[in-house]
């Protein structure tokens, strides 16, 4: 997939899609690339990492897609990033969504809106199939990723 | 009364190690090592798997430089079954290693080198890191992250994907190239020799801040190899070995990488999980060589593209006698950069890159292959040796990395002895310890395929064992 990221949204699906429900920001990520319908660019990662900053920097809305091991398996959280939290020394195998949008931020001196949309999983180990609940999960994902993309569609000003 | 210091871990490397300093009664620095800690032992666990894996299994070894491993694993596999793969996989596999080039030097120079070098090495380290750059220098920090995106899109473009591509295969390449992504290749690639320009521009006016770091760091001589065409130019994929001494007297040309188990010979210390290979016609101590970018630009005679050659001649102007000195990696790194944008750029031009034939079948035909190719940090050796069902009997590896072990520990023992005059450290020149191993940008991942992550910690140990001091970064 390419990021052209020229003032549209940027999905990123995260996760490894050999480790079961770890591969749920890919399915998503693969589903909505299909979808004719939807103006957004959209990008796999296994980790976030500082070489997308330059797509973020670009994007006017983020929306990162990854599975979770928090809360009971099929809950669904959709939370917009609070920048308000310190960066820590960047890694340059990982990179957390908070340091993504500070150095964003800190090299291109913008950066649009995060909103994180996270599904717990059930089952993280070796394999490229999701857990049931996870399956059946996509269709509200890609919903939920839809109407964020519809929101901010909505509350940017004409033209 | 002697002492050892420790350093552990080294920072900012890819990988996990430790140095030891043994300090004499004076205080003064007797010893050094540079420790690799932990092993990962790929050469072991693949026993017993279809050679076809290989290329995948081992690219698995990093993350950093994966497509390395994927290119000579494959290089082995194609002798397995011994065919000539077709001329455009040839050139299609160079791509993708020029590509892996740029990216892992861009990461070495800019995210992991650029705070000892941008912002000095005596500077405070909670400032000395990624975001110091991004806080003080943050056009250079743009340049080091569009510079690693455009060879890590590149090797998605060709591969399928940034990391662990499987794209390179025995026999070949999976797929031609298409005219499409060949336009985006070569749209990306002056950006990437502007970047690079840049990025020289200022690290030549930087130089003279470094004096003392260039004159300690590794500066000694020592035999220089790497591979090289048969114009004697820089080469990545194919060709033979040359070796040089310091003072720029070839010892050996011509060598057959087919034939390494001739002239290199694998110490194992038992201190350390990396191996200390030697050129063996000279024995451990003169045997002593470097790999990498610096030994590439000082084994051959050209680099063999236009501004390249003119950065090179530049280069060797301005080091000097003191060319020999590791500090002056980070310069080659910048060359070889350009070089990989120039070379790509011809490479992509050749008539028959779009060629739909791009991979040789067969079955195994020999129990025996070896493939050798220049990986970032220099020569790379995969050696297979298969059963008649194909199966994995043994794997001998021998990594870049691997190659300047000794170097590196010598390294380390000369900066340690021109910097700490007592037992006391300070962090500059603990850093500096460090600094002169990260000029040979190690991954020790790829040696010895470490695991786990360590915090800095530096003790001093009394010679009845009682440790007399301590520090915890």
């Amino acid at each position: 997939m390419n990021a052209s990221a020229k003032g549209r949204p940027l999905v990123i699906g995260i996760g490894n899609p050999l480790r079961g429900d770890d591969g749920l920001g890919w399915a998503v990520a693969e589903q909505l690339a299909g979808d004719g319908e939807i103006d957004c660019d959209v990008l796999t990662a296994h980790q976030l990492t500082p070489e997308l900053a330059q797509w973020v920097a670009a994007a006017t809305l983020v929306v990162l897609i990854d599975a979770s091991r928090e809360g009971e398996p099929g809950a669904l959280r959709i939370r917009p990033l609070s920048l308000s939290e310190q960066p820590v020394p960047l890694s340059t195998h990982y990179t957390t969504p908070e340091e993504l949008a500070a150095l964003t931020t800190m090299l291109y001196e913008r950066c649009p809106p995060f909103v994180i949309i996270s599904l717990t999983g059930a089952d993280f180990s070796i394999g490229e199939s999701l857990s049931p609940i996870v399956a059946r999960s996509i269709p509200p994902v890609c919903a939920a990723v839809r109407q964020c993309l519809l929101t901010t569609v909505q509350a940017s000003p004409a033209g | 009364m002697s002492q050892y210091i420790t350093i552990d871990p080294v920072t900012r490397i890819e990988g996990h190690a430790k140095i030891t300093l043994q300090l004499d009664e004076a205080g003064q620095v007797e010893d050094a090592h540079f420790h690799v800690t932990q092993v990962r032992g790929f050469e072991k666990f693949c026993e017993g798997r279809p050679f076809s894996e290989m290329p995948s299994l081992m690219a698995r070894i990093c993350g950093i430089c994966p497509v390395s491993h994927l290119v000579a694993s494959s290089k082995a596999c194609d002798a397995l079954l011994a065919v000539n793969i077709p001329p455009t996989a040839v050139t299609l596999r160079r791509i993708i290693n020029l590509a892996q080039i740029m990216q892992s030097h861009a990461l070495s120079f800019f995210y992991l080198s650029a705070p000892d070098l941008l912002l000095g090495m005596d500077a405070d380290p909670a400032q000395r890191n990624i975001f110091g750059i991004m806080a003080g220098h943050p056009e250079m920090a743009r340049d080091g992250i569009r510079l690693r995106s455009i060879g890590q899109q590149i090797i998605a473009l060709l591969g399928g994907k940034r990391i662990h591509p499987a794209w390179v295969v025995p026999g070949g390449v999976s797929e031609p190239l298409t005219a499409e992504k060949r336009e985006q290749m070569l749209a990306m690639l002056p950006e990437a020799k502007e970047i690079t320009l840049r990025a020289l521009a200022w690290f030549k006016g930087a130089l003279s801040r470094y004096q003392e770091e260039i004159a300690s760091f590794a500066n000694f001589p020592s035999l220089f190899m790497a591979l090289v065409n048969d114009a004697n130019e820089l080469e990545y994929y194919d060709g033979h070995w040359r070796m040089l001494t310091s003072s720029g007297e070839v010892i050996a040309e011509r060598l057959d990488p087919l034939q390494y188990q001739a002239f290199i010979e694998e110490q194992v210390e038992n201190w350390t999980y990396l191996k200390s290979p030697f050129y063996k016609p000279l024995g451990r101590q003169e045997g002593m060589y470097r790999v990498g970018p610096l030994a590439r630009l000082l084994v051959s005679e050209r680099c063999g593209t236009p501004e390249a050659d003119r950065e090179r001649e530049e280069f060797l102007a301005i080091s000097g006698e003191a060319r020999t000195s590791s500090f002056f990696y980070h310069y080659a790194r910048l060359i070889e950069i350009l070089y990989a944008s120039e070379r790509m750029q011809m490479l992509l031009n050749e008539p028959d890159i779009l060629s739909p034939r791009v991979r040789a079948h067969a079955e195994p035909n020999r129990l025996e292959g070896i493939g050798v190719a220049e990986a970032p940090r220099g020569t790379l050796i995969h050696h297979y040796t298969i059963d008649e069902d194909g199966l994995i009997r043994s794997a001998n590896l021998i990594i870049a990395t691997g190659h300047n072990n000794l170097a590196m520990n010598r390294g380390v023992l000369q900066v340690a002895r021109h910097f700490i005059k007592d037992a006391r450290i300070t962090d500059g020149m603990l850093n500096r310890m460090e600094a002169v191993i990260r000029a040979f940008d190690p991954c020790l991942s790829c040696s010895t395929h470490a695991l786990g992550e360590m915090p800095l910690h530096i003790q001093v140990f009394d010679a009845a064992g009682a440790m007399v001091d301590e520090r915890i970064r």
